[in-house]
This record gives structure tokens, C-alpha cells and sequence, in this order.
């Protein structure tokens, strides 16, 4: 080959190739989320009415395994935003998390050890933030 | 909100996130301000929006970059040790700041930005020259002599206390933060610079996670606002890359540092 390239010259390691699909997978769902819930909001004849009050990070996270959406054309939108931006936040742990699991397939301990102290501030500021969270006031 | 306000915001943020890839310092520095002084945003529900769509353009660019050997994995998860720290150190602060003191500083670090975007204008880029050892050393494609090229890195502490700074800067104010590490891998850790600036945007996603929940927990996030936003810097940031390849004119980043030095001055007076 005259003219290799950069995949060719330096093959990707099955590791690099599921973090990269774990990032992909992540991202393209949230947008599919994201743009539905525009698309809904955008559709309806009176503005998309932003509520006063947030839900909480817990009673989102709730609403979310029951999968209560709403009833409303209104609630379904915003859910799915809601829905798109936390998998969204959410995509950074999965890449670690298939970081952790990668370098412990390659028997890397000493990176795994790395992966896992990362994977540790994360989840610890998420409960941090699940502890702590309240409903907020949007304008 | 009306529909009309959903594409003030998207086209906002296909605006900043564009201006941003093309200056390679990522959408923040310019979605906060655009945020802040033209929607009326409130400072922290700004940073909170801006944390996200750097989790996004990060996650995107960072999936295509990992496939491609540019990454170093390896570096970018001990230099995130550092980050995340300084992320939720700087996501904890902000809610004890005020509205008006976050955007003095803010103000502040765009000045440093503009500044380092100067400097690096008048500094040619250092050809990497460490011999690899070590775990942390790597290979990549260079295309531009078209061969793989191995790389060593040293000094690793020095850059782990410039990506604490970064962290922590980008946890206070929503900004990516790779204009301050990408140097310190590069110079310091003699990082090749296209290694340094993939591995850069490869952290900054996780470094933003560890302080948007943060943000959300607080009530910062309006999922309207940040959904539409998000969006737009996203697919800014990738018309933004593709710019870059026919757009490299020493005079466009003179002209946006202008606009960050004057960017900088609103925010602060405001």
C-alpha cells in the first residue's frame, strides 16, 4: 500500500474501538432525544411551557424507570429533552466505565486501579448530587 | 417559550460552537457570554448549559479520535484524576460565588485565553522529541509526513497540577479548558501536538460530567434552553472542524481575539 491510512498505519485495539462506539452510541441516542423533544415542542400551537419549578434529580431519575412521560404533548417533550440531556452527562461515566473494563481484559491493573479511582470521583459526585439535589426555579 | 426563542438559541450556539472548533478552544468560552449578555441567561444556569454541550462536542470528536490511534488513553485517564478533582472542587465554589463575581472572573480567564492564543500565534509549534519509555509513551499517524511516529512523555507531575487548574476552571465557569492543558502536554510533557489536542478532547467530556449533575442538582438546568443550545454548538463544533481544514488564516484568530479581549471587558462591566 502507497498510501496508507492512519487506520491501516495504526490499527485501532479492540478497546479503542468499543470506547469509541460507547461515545458514539451515547451521543447519537441523546441528540434522537433531544431533537424529538424540540421537534414536539416546536409543533404545538402555544409555546412549550418551561415549568417554574425543576423536578428533582431523584424524582426525574424516577419518572424515567417507571416511564412516565407525562400526558401532555407539553410534558412528553419536556421529558424527552430531560431524557436526552441526562444520557447525555451520563455518556462520560459509560466511557470510563468501558475504559475500567477494557484495561482489566488487557490485565492493565495498574490502569484499571487509574479507571476505577476516575469512575469513583464520578459516581461519588453523582450520589453528591442526588443527595443534595433540589428543585430549582427557571426563569 | 416560543419557537422563534428556540432558534435564537440554536443559531447562537451553531455560531459559538463554530467560532470555537475553528479556533480549537472548544464552544464555551464563547456560549457563556453569548448566553449571559444577549439571552439574559442567569450566570450559573450559562455554565450549566455550557458544561453539557461540551460533553457533547467532546464525546462526539473524541469517539472519531480514538478510533484513529490519536489518543493516548493511558494519559487521558491519569491527567482526568486531576480534572475530575478540579471539576467538582470548581462546580462546589460556584454556588458559593454570586452572579456578578462568577462573571468577573469568568471575564478574567478570557483574557488569559486571548492571551495564550497570542502567544501561541507568535510560537512556532516544538517538534516532540522525547524518546518513548515508559507506560504512558505511545505511537500515532502523522499525515503529514506519513509515517507512525513514536512519542515518550515526561514531567507528568507538573501537568497533572496545570489539568488540576483546568478542572478546576472548567467547573466554575463551563469551559472545556484544553487551551491550558493542551500547552501543558505539549511543552511540558512533550506531548506530539495533535496527540496532545485529541487527548485533550478526549478528557474534557469527563471532566464536565463531574460537575454538570452538580449544576443540575441545583436547579440550573432548563431543558428547553440548554436542549436547543446544545444542539446547535454540537453541530457548530462540527462545521467548525471541517472549516478549519480550508480556513487557517492568521488574521481570522487575530480578529477573535479581538472579539474575546472586548467579549471579556462586557462581561466584566456588566
Amino acid at each position: 500500500m502507497n498510501n496508507p491510512t492512519p487506520a491501516a498505519a495504526v490499527p485501532s485495539q479492540s478497546y479503542e474501538r468499543w470506547i469509541s462506539k460507547t461515545l458514539r452510541i451515547g451521543v447519537g441516542l441523546s441528540t434522537i432525544l433531544m431533537v424529538g423533544g424540540l421537534t414536539i415542542a416546536a409543533l404545538q400551537d402555544t409555546p412549550v411551557a418551561v415549568p417554574l419549578v425543576n423536578p428533582s434529580l431523584v424524582e426525574l431519575f424516577a419518572r424515567l424507570v417507571a416511564g412516565s412521560f407525562g400526558a401532555t404533548a407539553n410534558a412528553v417533550a419536556l421529558m424527552m429533552m430531560y431524557t436526552g440531556l441526562l444520557l447525555l452527562m451520563l455518556t462520560p461515566f459509560m466511557r470510563v466505565t468501558a475504559t475500567t473494563i477494557s484495561f482489566s481484559l488487557l490485565r492493565d491493573w495498574r490502569f484499571v486501579s487509574v479507571s476505577l479511582l476516575v469512575l469513583a470521583m464520578l459516581v461519588g459526585q453523582l450520589v453528591l448530587s442526588l443527595a443534595t439535589s433540589t428543585p430549582g426555579h427557571t426563569p | 417559550m416560543s419557537s422563534l426563542s428556540l432558534l435564537l438559541l440554536f443559531c447562537g450556539g451553531l455560531v459559538t460552537g463554530t467560532v470555537g472548533a475553528l479556533l480549537g478552544i472548544g464552544g464555551g468560552l464563547f456560549l457563556v457570554p453569548f448566553l449571559v449578555l444577549v439571552v439574559g441567561v442567569p450566570m450559573h444556569q450559562a455554565v450549566a448549559t455550557s458544561l453539557i454541550a461540551v460533553i457533547a462536542t467532546s464525546s462526539a470528536a473524541a469517539a472519531v479520535n480514538v478510533e484513529r490511534g490519536l489518543v493516548n488513553v493511558r494519559l487521558g485517564m491519569v491527567l482526568e484524576i486531576a480534572t475530575v478533582f478540579g471539576a467538582i472542587v470548581g462546580a462546589l465554589v460556584a454556588h458559593g460565588i454570586d452572579e456578578r463575581r462568577l462573571s468577573k472572573i469568568f471575564a478574567v480567564i478570557m483574557l488569559a485565553v486571548a492571551l495564550l492564543m497570542w502567544y501561541r500565534l507568535r510560537r512556532p509549534e516544538r517538534a516532540a522529541g522525547i524518546q518513548p519509555r515508559g507506560r504512558l509513551s505511545g505511537t500515532y499517524f502523522d499525515d503529514a509526513v506519513n509515517a507512525v511516529v513514536p512519542y515518550g512523555v515526561r514531567r507528568i507531575r507538573e501537568t497533572l497540577g496545570i489539568s488540576l487548574f483546568a478542572g478546576t476552571i472548567s467547573g466554575l465557569l463551563g469551559v472545556g479548558g484544553g487551551i491550558f492543558k493542551v500547552p501543558a502536554m505539549h511543552l511540558i510533557s512533550g506531548v506530539p501536538m495533535k496527540v496532545a489536542t485529541a487527548t485533550s478532547n478526549f478528557m474534557i467530556g469527563v471532566t464536565a460530567a463531574a460537575s454538570a449533575f452538580l449544576y443540575f442538582a441545583h436547579g440550573n438546568i432548563n431543558p428547553v434552553l440548554s436542549s436547543s443550545a446544545v444542539l446547535g454548538v454540537f453541530l457548530g463544533s462540527m462545521a467548525g472542524i471541517v472549516l478549519a481544514k480550508r480556513i487557517q488564516g492568521r488574521t481570522m484568530t487575530i480578529l477573535f481575539i479581538i472579539v474575546l479581549i472586548v467579549v471579556s471587558i462586557q462581561m466584566f462591566t456588566r
